[in-house]
């Protein structure tokens, strides 16, 4: 049982810890789940591919999928303890919100134009940006060397359709309106008629 | 909204229940859905006011999607009407990830289903860096949005600290901003 009190724990610290939404939590999520062993970061990609093309903001498709993942490892070939853990970790992760939203709403609501909740935020804004595009730069290295060591990036060349991918994704995403569906569409088709 | 007229729970949940399930992207994909089935179907608040929500969601701790929606909820129905909120959007989320997550350990067995993911692997990290450079370029409109950006990269990618251990840090720095303000006007009076 240590196991789901473990899980609703690291969940309900980000969801305490992330304050601007969806950006700011995948590079917790990401830190998190990797250092924990709960996920690689190739698992996270595929989570966060899988989190843009399905309904639901990505802090809760990662919740749901390291919960059932986690469990299932832990307490192999019982189907409902899985379950089980995967909703235990998507409640976590919105629990502090419950919280905050009932307990603290009118005092929010009141002291958002504070001076110094102002300059939390002006200071946070930039600070998660960078956070956002160091993992981003992690996620690609691995992506393409399966590593993010500078030795392995200088020594080996990466798979050229998967760069091929990824710049293009790059490229789409920064400088046209395509609708992130479609773009991860266009990844998984190049894959498949690719084959790897 | 009458304040005797009580909103069910059950059409708050099937609300958002609609929201959840047609929710792709980020958190702006969530306004027009909002305004289409709460402002205008159910009437429970003017676009103002959703509008209002969807800021505040941003300063509370959490998922914004979630935090507006949990908005919405506890204002019509306090604590019962928040969690009504909260489950009615996570639960086509939370089904569609648990298919895949119990399609996942199958997955090995069809060589379709990986090459398919080693094609959205890239594209998935191709978006992320895109999606950084947006968000670079909104941030980067004063020397504090461009400068601090790049230090807190560079700090992340060569030490390696800890995401949460950086935004405590940031809440610090924003409040002893504050407070160095605060005193050096009033140093300013005397």
């Amino acid at each position: 049982m240590g196991i789901f009190l473990k899980l609703a724990c690291v969940f309900f610290k980000i969801g305490l810890l992330t304050i601007g939404g969806g950006l700011a939590m995948l590079p917790i999520i990401q830190h998190e789940m990797v250092s924990r062993g709960w996920l690689t970061n190739q698992q996270f990609l595929d989570i966060y591919g899988i989190a843009e093309m399905t309904p639901g903001p990505i802090a809760v498709n990662c919740a749901t999928f390291v919960g059932y993942r986690t469990i299932e490892g832990q307490i192999p070939g019982v189907f409902w303890f899985a379950v089980l853990g995967a909703a235990t970790a998507t409640i976590s992760v919105c629990l502090p919100s419950f919280f905050c939203v009932n307990v603290f709403g009118s005092f929010w609501e009141k002291h958002r134009d504070h001076p110094a909740m102002v300059r939390v935020f002006a200071i946070l804004r930039p600070v998660v940006s960078g956070l956002v595009a160091a993992a981003a730069v992690s996620l690609c290295l691995n992506c393409l060397w399966q590593s993010d060591s500078f030795q392995a990036v200088i020594q080996r060349i990466p798979h050229l359709p998967t760069l091929l991918i990824l710049l293009a994704s790059f490229g789409l995403t920064l400088w046209t309106k395509f609708s992130p569906f479609l773009i991860l569409l266009g990844g998984i088709l190049l894959g498949i008629v690719v084959g790897g | 909204m009458n304040d005797n007229q009580k909103v069910p729970l059950r059409h708050l949940f099937v609300s958002f229940l609609k929201i959840g399930g047609m929710l792709f992207g980020g958190g702006y994909a969530m306004l027009p859905l909002l305004e289409r089935e709460v402002v205008g179907r159910r009437g429970w608040c003017t676009l103002a006011e959703m509008t209002d929500y969807y800021a505040m969601a941003q300063i509370i701790p959490g998922v914004i999607a979630i935090n507006t929606s949990m908005l919405i909820g506890q204002r019509l129905r306090g604590a019962a009407g928040t969690a009504a909120a909260m489950l009615g959007t996570v639960f086509f989320p939370f089904l569609a990830i648990l298919a895949y997550a119990i399609a996942f350990n199958q997955m090995a067995e069809f060589p379709v289903l990986q090459h398919a993911m080693s094609g959205l692997r890239p594209a998935a990290a191709g978006m992320l860096l895109g999606v950084a450079c947006k968000l670079y370029r909104r941030t980067g409109k004063d020397r504090l949005g461009l400068i601090l950006p790049i230090l807190v990269f560079a700090l992340v990618i060569v030490s390696g600290m800890n995401a949460i251990h950086v935004i405590v840090l940031g809440i610090a720095a924003g409040l002893a901003w504050w407070g160095w303000f605060q005193l050096r006007k009033r140093q300013v009076k005397r």
